[in-house]
């Protein structure tokens, strides 16, 4: 008894709906979720035309395109640094580079006495020989004007000491020698006058 | 969805500004309803969205297309934005804490007055829901998203967004039927 009781349960597995009636019943269903219960389609109607009501403002929406539009992405932010910092290396390379040129051609080299390395040496970057260098030429400087100013003086006194005690007999020959030109030139005129006339 | 869209998004993932504006020119709109539905407040909405947008313009190189919208990631991160700003409010959106200005439908004509008195009641009548059902809700019946591309966006099954939506349905009429609200 109880083995055909298992036997009937077990043929009840093999009970399966029609195919058409399943294939019509699955369509209806899930139609009937896509179209929309009386309810829905009033919510549809309340609601959609918070699409436009709900619009977000104008200029709130260009200022916030503008501002995360301009706005750097982390990689971007690396990029940038990157490119800055390589920047700084290569100027400060240059100037480093500069300042060598500029204190190799000026033999500053020479300070560190380099000699082999400096195109140019100098005594005066020797401080000790500059300084006295300085100071002797300072003191020769003195001397010779002082010297020539001295000089120069003595001959002007003596220059003006001579004019003052001659200017008499000195004035006398200038106007003899004036009156011996005038009576020459009046014997020149003379003789032209007869010439021409 | 964007025509070409995932031509666009490959483009701004590329670092093309222009292709990215042109997904936050298509999406801001939903986006922006989405949260401002969520928040209540137009100021706060408006800070968020932006929000939303610069992260995804700052992360789009980690987005993978998976045959969705790209509104569906919109969705992803501005719920994440809600959540974060409900955490700060330490409590959840209730009527209480909604914006009124936001909610008063002004009608100049008294023939739309009913319509506006009717999407007051039935926006506030929303707030009564769980987090859940209103974003379902709003999804499906303000965006017109398929519940294929609300169940990418809210990151569940389709299945379930279904009896989401079907408990959210049943909760909203008994609100409105409570609150005195005829739906014929």
């Amino acid at each position: 008894m109880d083995n055909q009781l298992l036997k009937i349960l077990k043929s009840l597995k093999a009970i399966e709906p029609n195919p058409e009636f399943t294939k019509r019943s699955r369509a209806v269903i899930l139609a009937a979720s896509q179209t929309d219960s009386p309810f829905e389609n009033y919510l549809i109607k309340i609601l959609r035309p918070l699409r436009v009501l709900f619009a977000p403002h104008p200029d709130f929406t260009q200022k916030s395109r503008a501002i995360i539009l301009s706005t750097l992405k982390p990689q971007q932010y690396l990029a940038v640094l990157k490119n800055r910092l390589w920047d700084g290396v290569k100027y400060s390379a240059a100037l480093g580079l500069a300042g060598l040129l500029l204190l190799l051609a000026i033999g500053g080299l020479s300070y560190f006495n380099i000699k082999n390395l400096s195109p140019v040496i100098l005594t005066s970057f020797n401080t000790q020989k500059l300084m006295s260098e300085v100071d002797s030429m300072d003191f020769q400087i003195k001397l010779a004007e002082a010297r020539y100013y001295s000089q120069s003086a003595k001959e002007v006194a003596v220059a003006l000491n001579e004019a003052s005690q001659n200017s008499s007999l000195i004035l006398e020959k200038e106007i003899n020698d004036l009156e011996t030109r005038e009576s020459l030139d009046q014997e020149i005129d003379k003789l032209l006058n007869e010439i021409i006339l | 969805m964007l025509t070409d869209e995932n031509n666009i998004i490959k483009q701004a993932q590329a670092g093309e500004a222009g292709a990215f504006g042109q997904l936050y020119d298509h999406y801001i709109s939903p986006i922006y309803r989405f949260i401002l539905l969520k928040v209540g407040n137009k100021h706060e909405a408006e800070d968020l969205c932006h929000e939303v947008f610069l992260s995804a313009w700052q992360n789009i190189s980690g987005y993978i297309p998976r045959g969705f919208p790209f509104s569906s990631w919109l969705y992803q991160i501005a719920r994440n934005s809600v959540i974060d700003y409900y955490r700060t409010k330490k409590n959840n959106l209730s009527l209480e804490g909604l914006d009124e200005d936001f909610v008063r439908v002004s009608s100049a004509a008294e023939d739309n007055l009913d319509f506006s008195l009717n999407i007051e009641k039935v926006t506030k009548a929303i707030y009564g829901l769980a987090e859940e059902q209103q974003e379902v809700i709003l999804l499906r019946f303000v965006e017109d998203m398929s519940h294929k591309e609300i169940a990418a966006a809210l990151n569940k099954s389709e299945g379930a967004i279904r009896l989401v939506q079907h408990r959210a349905i049943k909760n909203l009429k008994d609100i409105l039927a409570n609150n005195g609200q005829s739906t014929a």
